[in-house]
């Protein structure tokens, strides 16, 4: 491998979920992977929110993002759905759109930088996923996960399509394909492709609407046969996590289905033990079940 | 006969008659721009069908875009525009191709522009002006941080005070509250 | 071939006496074109010996103003600066030949659509109507007389596909005295109807209804069926085309009896394609009990070659050593097309999990309900043959969408999706039975009142368009995702079964098909009209017609009315006996030609072929006119005529005099 990317950390994952952070790091490192720092970088802005307000100074600050990756001379990676969302947003309507780029990078002068739109910006699940792929992962991990999740595709990741055109997001196999090569069963569940109910600034703006619309996700899980919550974004990491919490505070129900994150399992195959599943709000004392690689 | 127990109506207009030419024309722009023909949509409801906000709130997708369509000034006061998660599932499924949470951004955005933000959306804008971060760090994820061998402090823009400083100066300047109405 | 016209490269443009008619067409041309310029520039033109203006050149008056002008100043030739020459040539032509000129003494000049209609500037129009008068001018004083041949057709037609607009348009040739050819792909005739269980308004039984026109094909003296059959070449012109057909064996011959005593002893079981897999045959089959013809068939690809069918055969009509297809050659006046369509694949909508069995399509239903199949005519669901207490029909599905499927509204489905719901209400009256739907789009005879009928019945119409089909594990029930939008209300209706109204595509045999024949294909798939207004019936190409669904989706009753037209078109030169030829067409000047026989090579429809001796021959019938034998010629021997290289060279020239603003020559 070798590759080089910059790692985009955003906010939560950093500043709330640093577990995402570290596993992710390490899963980098012994894929070989090779990590630049991106100094400097802020807050994506997050697609739901900051987009909302005001379009053109969320391209703007996104590609300063952008440009800090650039300087890098590296393609940026990230671990959110959310940054995903963004960045890739971002670089796709700049590279589509030669007006509002020259428009971007005018008031992008006045914060010290300048975006070309040359590199790309990838997830860490298609990086996993399509890049090292079942069989890659295969060759490299020292044991199996016996789990058996509801896999959490989220929102940002595959959709809008015709912009990501990773996989089909009525009927994708990116993460099936690849948690069968950790010996995780992915469980069918309903609402399996709805929304966490985090995002479009609904989380902070109306936090009991958001509740409700978990709540569904986790009824249908809870219905299922899935022993956890297997996500791709730390921000669905922390709608799952802490939003269990707030139903079962606020209506009465006993949802504990403990949350992981794919760096998080996929460090656990590779040979970490303590992949920070103890910082989880719910179910902190979940331990990940070693099953052997034959 | 007492004055004050009268009320005004003027019989020439029924206020529950919608006129067609009160139409705000810098909504009909804004579906434009988004990419959403506010003409085409032939309001089959396959958008608020694959809603999920549509099925535990009072949004209804199909409805927002039709009041938006028609210039409808009204829909930029709703609540219900900002329980659009973004999820792109209206997006991806609508059958005229039409973009339909873009358009709701696009919304938010006109509304932003007249001030109709929330307060704890005002808060998240101060907090990346302040931090650089809409969730910044604290001492309990510093420790967990450090437990874990990462860096205290990631190298993020947290530690570049005068590039926080530009960010803040630059971009996201909000609109203040309307005085009527409003959130 | 009888006559030709002379040959006279001597074209006497100085004895040419032109008259040249500029025509206002309203405010259309004169609004742009200014009138007495263009007359007074056309008078300075050499051999112009008289112009004028009309307000409506091909009105009644303008007409005669020509023809009157043609005697009066004993015109040899005439230009009309007018619209195009497709719009209006043979208009003005006839018109001179009505006062004995030859009609290709009429040279055609557009100022319409290639002057006033492209530019808002007077200036701009005027002097390029200008030149343009300018070159037609001088091609009219070169223009040579032209006749017109007529060429004998074969009176024969050949009609491609036995579905019910094969066989009407195959009737009313034969009962206008055509001799048909069917071609039939399939072991049976009767096409998608034959599989219908009731046909809307009247929902009469379809089988029942075509019986009389199946048999009346089968039985016409004058209709010659071949089933197992395609077509894989087509030679020739309007008029005279050879095609080519192959005809696979159905290893059993024509005096099968169809007693069915080899399909007892078969001992090859598989599902049905004729019954979408809802029934059963053997590989010694007939794909439905009515099949015509009654004979059976092997489907070689899964039979095992026991022999048990040849032995038991009580007539020894089976012979498994028969040879894999046979070709013929058929000649024939004319063609119909007449393949009909194929429902669209609804598994390109993911979220519609059509592979889950009781998810189905309307064709799927109509066998489903039929008396032959497993059901026994229940209406029962397919996974476990529960009989169904709600049924969703789901309209629009690959129709009408811009991101899957086709944008186009089949326009058929509103019809069909309410049968089967009414159908189904009926016989189950305490089914819920829904119908989701966007527009409901009930547009013919009775068929509004079809609807009501539906609704008087009971089914439920929800407007929505739903936007997930989950099936459930456990039950096998359907959640069908929908937001009923009259009541802005996001519902979701747990369904036993649901029915998918997939919409008509374009049959996959027409690629294939279509470049034999040399036709054209609309974007969306379908055969191309000639024109969508003035030409439903006719393809692209001379002599090649169009009938029923593989033009556009449409029902039946259109179909018939549709196939109707289309028999009526290709029998109007069988029955007048000729094709009228212009021979404005290739022509050889045997004292230049060097007999390199390159002309040959380079025709694109294999007019020109070579002799043993002296230059080669053109076939004039067959020829185009393209012109792409010209260039090929190395010594100019071959030319088009009214297309001479001399004749365009005189264009060009008169353009270029035109433009440097002096006067002719």
């Amino acid at each position: 491998m070798g590759k080089e990317y910059s790692f985009f950390l955003g906010c939560i994952m950093p500043n709330r979920y640093p577990a995402i952070e570290s596993t992710s790091r390490f899963v980098l490192k012994e894929l070989g992977f090779e990590i630049k720092e991106m100094d400097g970088a802020s807050c994506c802005p997050a697609p739901g929110v900051f987009r909302s307000f005001n379009r053109f100074d969320w391209a703007v600050a996104g590609a300063r993002n952008l440009a800090i990756g650039e300087r890098n001379q590296t393609d940026i990676l990230t671990a959110c759905s959310g940054c995903f969302g963004t960045l890739f947003g971002v670089n796709h309507l700049l590279r589509h759109d030669p007006e509002m780029k020259k428009a971007v990078n005018a008031k992008l002068e006045k914060l010290g930088y300048q975006v070309t739109n040359e590199r790309e910006v990838k997830h860490i699940a298609q990086v996993l996923g399509f890049d090292v792929g079942p069989r890659g992962i295969a060759e490299k991990i020292k044991r199996k996960a016996n789990l058996k999740v509801a896999v959490h595709y989220g929102c940002h990741f595959l959709r809008p399509f015709n912009e990501k055109q990773i996989d089909d997001p009525e009927s994708p196999t990116i993460l099936e394909d690849y948690l069968e090569a950790l010996g995780v069963e992915c469980i069918d569940y309903e609402n399996k492709y709805a929304c966490c109910g985090a995002g479009g600034a609904v989380r902070a703006g109306d936090n009991e609407s958001s509740m409700k619309m978990l709540g569904e996700k986790m009824a249908a899980v809870t219905n299922s046969e899935a022993e956890a919550i297997l996500n791709i974004c730390p921000f669905c990491h922390l709608q799952f996590d802490t939003g269990q919490k707030t139903l079962n505070e606020r209506y009465g129900t006993n949802f504990n289905i403990p949350i992981v994150n794919i760096s998080q399992v996929t460090a656990f195959c590779l040979g970490m033990d303590d992949v920070g599943l103890k910082y989880n709000v719910i179910a902190p004392d979940f331990k990940l079940e070693a099953a052997p690689l034959e | 006969m007492d004055e004050c127990m009268m009320s005004h109506i003027d019989f020439n207009k029924s206020p529950e008659v919608y006129d067609p030419g009160k139409k705000d024309e810098r909504i009909i722009t804004a579906l434009k721009d988004a990419g959403f023909e506010p003409n085409a949509c032939m309001q089959c409801g396959m958008c608020t069908a694959s809603c999920l906000s549509g099925r535990w709130t009072s949004m209804r997708t199909r409805q927002i875009m039709w009041r938006a369509a028609t210039g409808d000034p009204s829909v930029l006061e709703d609540n219900d525009i900002w329980l659009c998660t973004t999820c792109y599932a209206c997006y991806d499924r609508c059958p005229r191709d039409l973009k339909v949470t873009d358009a709701i951004i696009e919304l938010r955005n006109v509304a932003s522009e007249r001030g109709l933000i929330k307060d704890a959306h005002r808060k998240t804008v101060d907090l990346v002006h302040k931090y650089g971060h809409a969730v910044p760090i604290n001492d309990k994820i510093r420790a967990i941080r450090k437990e874990l061998g990462l860096e205290e402090v990631p190298p993020t823009i947290f530690v570049h005070k005068d590039e926080i400083k530009r960010l803040a100066e630059n971009l996201f300047l909000l609109k203040p509250k309307k005085e009527s109405g409003g959130e | 071939m009888s006559k030709r016209c002379r040959d006279n490269l001597d074209l006497g443009a100085e004895e040419a006496r032109i008259g040249v008619f500029v025509c206002h067409c309203g405010e259309n041309i004169a609004g742009k074109v200014d009138m007495k310029e263009a007359v007074e520039y056309a008078k300075t033109l050499p051999n112009v010996v008289h112009a004028e203006d009309y307000i409506f050149m091909c009105s009644e008056q303008g007409i005669k103003v020509i023809q009157d002008a043609v005697k009066e100043h004993d015109l040899t030739a005439t230009v009309v600066a007018s619209c195009s020459h497709e719009q209006h040539w043979k208009t003005f032509a006839d018109a001179i030949e009505e006062v004995g000129l030859n009609p290709h003494r009429h040279c055609q000049v557009n100022i319409r659509e290639f002057c006033s209609w492209v530019t808002d500037d007077m200036r701009e129009a005027t002097e390029k109507a200008k030149r343009y008068i300018a070159m037609g001018v001088a091609k009219a004083a070169l223009k040579e007389e032209v006749y017109t041949e007529k060429i004998t057709v074969t009176k024969r037609a050949m009609v491609i596909g036995a579905g019910v607009a094969g066989l009407r348009a195959s009737m009313d040739l034969a009962e206008l005295g055509v001799p048909v050819v069917l071609i039939e792909k399939e072991p049976s005739i009767g096409g998608h109807m034959a599989m219908l269980n009731k046909t809307f308004p009247t929902d009469e039984c379809p089988f029942c209804t075509v019986s009389p026109l199946l048999n009346g094909v089968m039985s016409h003296p004058d209709i010659e069926v071949h089933t197992m059959s395609e077509v894989t070449d087509v030679d020739g012109t309007f008029g005279n085309y050879d095609v080519t057909v192959r005809t696979k064996a159905r290893y059993v011959s024509d005096n099968c009896t169809s007693c069915g005593k080899c399909a007892e002893v078969c001992p090859v079981e598989l599902g049905n394609e004729w019954d979408r897999g809802f029934g059963l045959r053997k590989a010694i089959y007939k794909p439905f009990p009515q099949a015509l013809p009654s004979t059976f068939t092997v489907d070689k690809k899964h039979c095992i070659d026991c022999g048990q069918c040849e032995l038991v055969c009580p007539v020894q009509a089976v012979d498994l050593s028969m040879k894999k297809s046979t070709t013929q050659k058929f000649n024939v006046g004319t063609i119909v097309v007449a393949i009909g369509y194929e429902e669209y694949n609804p598994s390109e909508i993911t979220q519609y999990h059509s592979e889950h069995p009781n998810i189905i399509t309307q064709l799927d239903f109509e066998r489903l309900v039929a008396p032959t199949t497993l059901t026994e005519g229940k209406i029962v669901r397919p996974s476990d043959g529960k009989v169904p207490k709600s049924v969703v029909v789901v309209q629009c599905v690959g129709s009408r969408n811009e991101q899957v499927g086709n944008v186009y509204c089949t326009g058929v489905c509103c019809m069909f999706g309410t049968k089967n719901a009414s159908f189904i209400k009926s016989h189950l009256p305490d089914t819920d039975v829904y119908v989701c739907y966007i527009d409901v789009r009930t547009s013919g005879l009775h068929y509004e009142e079809y609807y009501r009928r539906a609704q008087d019945l009971g089914v439920h119409y929800i407007r929505g368009r739903p936007a997930e089909l989950n099936p459930d594990p456990k039950t096998g029930n359907i959640k069908v995702v929908v937001e009923d939008t009259l009541m802005s209300r996001p519902m979701v209706i747990e369904a036993d079964m649901v029915i998918l109204s997939a919409g008509m595509i374009a049959p996959s045999g027409l690629g294939k098909l279509g470049s034999a024949l040399g036709i054209l294909r609309s974007k969306e798939g379908f055969a191309r009209e000639f024109h969508i207004k003035m030409g439903p019936v006719k393809s692209s190409k001379d002599g090649i017609y169009l009938a029923g669904a593989v033009q556009r989706p449409r029902d039946i009753t259109e179909t018939v009315a549709h196939a109707g037209g289309a028999a009526s078109a290709a029998a109007q030169p069988l029955v007048k006996g000729y094709v009228e030829k212009k021979l404005d067409t290739a022509v050889i000047d045997p004292d230049l030609c060097v007999e390199c026989m390159a002309c040959v090579g380079a025709c694109g429809v294999g007019a020109i072929s070579s002799s043993e001796d002296g230059p080669p021959t053109i076939n004039d019938a067959a020829c185009q006119s393209c012109g792409v034998c010209v260039p090929a010629c190395p010594t100019g021997a071959i030319q088009i005529r009214n297309y001479r290289e001399i004749q365009v060279a005189a264009e060009i020239s008169a353009l270029f005099n035109a433009i440097k603003g002096g006067a002719q020559q």
